[in-house]
């Protein structure tokens, strides 16, 4: 806009300079892009960043008590960016006969670790008072879901999970 | 002309000094100053912090406890820090609900208002990230409901979650993610708020109070002194306040992180308790509306505020609907607040008294090397613990050899004992009340090192091998060792729950303090591991020792 009184009169006051005016923005914004594009993908790396998937044995399962989801720890590595360690993790292995169901700790509702109550045949989670019955479906409070399970395999006796992409 | 004169500086200052107020300015319209000195509180005793905090999850913890336990002022600093986060939001909401209630909002204000709306959103940034920092479990948990949250979102919930945590599962990048939101990003924009807000208020002026936008009010008085002075009251109150609470509550110290734990209860700071409610309000599929629409109208109500009311009326009691809102809107803030606190502390008893249930043993990790030669160097020799308790040999049992400690203790019991060892095994719990070590009272650093230094004393060749998975709980098992337990007559010479003899010691929390390898072997082989004990060598089945070893695993620890 065109203040009279202002030494910017004229700047836009013909098709030469309102082109040069487009023109300066234009390049400045190029040359803003050439530093903020790279700098967002940097920021979003982690959006590109596959998850491996990993075969894990939980070991052998006829040990767990018949009917009661019983905490399995494992072991799994972990990448992060630049590092690559060992975690424990753990699931609930529910076992009936030959039969097993692999369980996430993770609560669906934000992501806290659920708790098997013996006495009242449930999982609770300490977050939201979110409940689950033996099966992972909820019974009470706000997880939207039910627990998730792992595809498992039983190969001599042992379970074998695969997390990665799948997982819960 | 005197050289003041010509200086700018001088003259800026000299012209804010006595820039003449409206009337009716007074002690309503000294929550800005406050806010300004708290963030730079803010901004030096972070910049204090960053010193010697370390960002990763290995160090962050212990650098806190450096800076709480070793380092001159760390823990009064820490304090500041902590309390002026919570005074930001307190000062914040009051100010914001002044200049509600004063139709400051209103135009040609509107920019101001809605630099302090989003300089509340920040704010909230600042504390959010700042959870983490610790890497503690609070902090750890808090922050991934925090970033379950962000996932909510939808359509980009799950692209949020990744960027916030910095790939698909918390970990360092989580962390280093965080502290540079936290100490540096966030601030930046903070004090481009802050700049942009102070600058619209010296250009448009203050708000009169009850009048109608067009009219301006009539300047009274100059800045200063009357309202310079009034604005200082405010900010020294504040200032002792925190300092009070630096010194006598402190902040926190939470524990390491364990993020397979099921027994721990997070809650959120107390500001984050509408939110935490909100979570629980609304269940299965309408968790989005608790977590992101409710939380999003307001902040979006709240920005565009000036543009939805544009009655120039400013004088509250021609505002009906404007009080109304100004009344219920922080009547509901606080009562999901107050209600939060509550279901959370309900929560937290319920999780208790079912964590008793699911308390389990769990394999502790190994102590850190340089942990243990600080055990040794600055606790077990300095304190010359040998004078009491042999290290090299078996020996008696009263006092205790330590001899293989490390193979019979749990660390953290250890510690506990060595801070409170008169209420952990002496006067309140009624055993050898004759004998007793004195209270040394360690700091808790101190009692760690001591407990690491322990836990690495092993024996040689002393505990029998077995093949079992202590950490598993077996229920079956353990009633097979109650029975056994009762077979024996073990309780001829041991209390369990005030029942029993004394020859031994009492068996209450022996899960918590004993090591389920130690019990496998005493069980059967007492002499092996204590040469002088009156506890007989048993003749017992492999399955009976497990048994056994199962029940008193099961003794665990109930009262503090």
């Amino acid at each position: 806009m065109v203040n009279p009184g202002n030494n910017n009169a004229g700047l836009l006051d013909n098709s030469r300079r309102k082109f040069l005016l487009y023109l300066w923005i234009g390049a400045q914004s190029v040359l803003a892009a050439l530093i903020v594009i790279p700098g967002l993908r940097y920021l979003l790396q982690p959006l590109y960043e596959k998850v491996q998937s990993q075969r894990v044995q939980l070991g052998d399962f006829r040990g767990t008590p018949e009917g009661e989801p019983t905490p399995v720890e494992y072991s799994v590595l972990q990448q992060a960016g630049y590092q690559v360690q060992s975690e424990q993790e753990f699931v609930y292995v529910l076992r009936r006969g030959e039969k097993v169901t692999v369980f996430s700790p993770i609560c669906t509702h934000m992501g806290c670790n659920v708790a098997w109550n013996s006495e009242a045949g449930e999982f609770h989670c300490p977050c939201h008072g979110g409940k689950y019955n033996k099966e992972g479906e909820v019974i009470a409070g706000p997880p939207p879901e039910p627990l998730r399970q792992f595809p498992n395999k039983v190969e001599d006796g042992s379970v074998w999970i695969t997390l990665g992409e799948n997982k819960a | 002309m005197n050289s003041q004169q010509s200086n700018p500086l001088v003259q800026l200052v000299k012209d804010f000094l006595s820039e003449r107020q409206p009337k009716g300015v007074g002690w309503t319209h000294i929550f800005g100053s406050s806010l300004l000195w708290l963030f730079l509180v803010q901004v030096i005793t972070g910049a204090l912090l960053a010193i010697y905090y370390s960002p990763t999850p290995d160090t962050a913890l212990a650098s806190i406890k450096y800076i709480e336990e070793q380092v001159a002022f760390g823990s009064f600093i820490r304090g500041l820090h902590h309390w002026a986060s919570s005074a930001f939001v307190i000062l914040l909401g009051l100010h914001l609900l002044r200049t509600f209630l004063f139709g400051a909002y209103k135009k040609p204000r509107h920019w101001i208002w809605g630099a302090g709306v989003m300089l509340m959103v920040l704010v909230l940034g600042m504390a959010f990230t700042g959870y983490l920092l610790p890497w503690d479990m609070k902090g750890y948990f808090a922050t991934k409901v925090g970033i379950e949250v962000g996932a909510l979102a939808p359509v980009l919930g799950d692209a949020v979650k990744k960027v916030l945590q910095g790939g698909a599962e918390m970990g360092i990048k989580t962390l280093n993610r965080f502290f540079i939101w936290h100490i540096l990003w966030i601030p930046i924009g903070i004090a481009l708020v802050i700049g942009l807000h102070v600058y619209l208020v010296v250009i448009k002026g203050i708000t009169p109070p009850w009048k109608r936008t067009e009219e301006s009010g009539e300047p009274d008085k100059p800045f200063f002194p009357q309202q310079a002075w009034k604005d200082f009251i405010g900010m020294a109150v504040v200032t002792l306040v925190l300092i009070g609470m630096a010194i006598w509550i402190g902040a926190p110290v939470g524990d390491p992180v364990d993020p397979n734990t099921t027994t721990f209860v997070p809650r959120p700071e107390w500001y984050f308790f509408p939110l935490y409610q909100l979570l629980k309000i609304f269940e299965g599929q309408l968790e989005v509306i608790g977590g992101v629409v409710l939380p999003g109208l307001l902040i979006l109500g709240m920005l565009f505020l000036p543009w939805i009311d544009r009655n120039p009326e400013r004088r509250l009691n021609r505002r009906p609907v404007a009080l109304s809102l100004g009344l219920i809107i922080p009547v509901i803030i606080v009562g999901l607040t107050v209600w939060g606190w509550q279901s959370g502390q309900a929560l937290e008893s319920e999780y208790a008294e079912e964590s008793k249930e699911s308390d389990w043993y769990t394999q502790a990790e190994p102590a850190n090397e340089d942990l243990v030669d600080a055990g040794l160097y600055e606790a077990y020799l300095p304190m010359r613990c040998g004078t009491c308790h042999d290290k090299e040999a078996k020996g008696t049992n009263t006092p205790p050899s330590l001899y293989g400690a490390g193979d019979r203790y749990q660390r953290t019991w250890v510690k506990e004992y060595l801070l409170d060892p008169h209420n952990r095994r002496y006067e309140k719990k009624g055993v050898r009340p004759t004998i007793r070590m004195p209270d040394y009272r360690l700091s808790p650093a101190e009692a760690e090192r001591l407990a690491a230094f322990l836990s690495e004393e092993t024996g040689e060749d002393s505990l029998v091998p077995n093949d079992m998975d202590w950490t598993v709980k077996d229920t079956a098992m353990i009633t097979k060792g109650e029975q056994l337990y009762s077979e024996y007559r073990c309780g001829s010479c041991h209390v369990i729950n005030g029942a029993g003899g004394e020859i031994g010691p009492a068996l209450d929390g022996a899960g918590n303090r004993l090591k389920p390898d130690w019990m496998y072997t005493f069980v059967g082989d007492a002499r092996r591991l204590i040469p002088e004990t009156p506890m007989k060598n048993y003749d017992l089945w492999d399955e009976e020792r497990k048994a056994l070893t199962y029940y008193l695993l099961s003794m665990r620890e109930t009262e503090e």
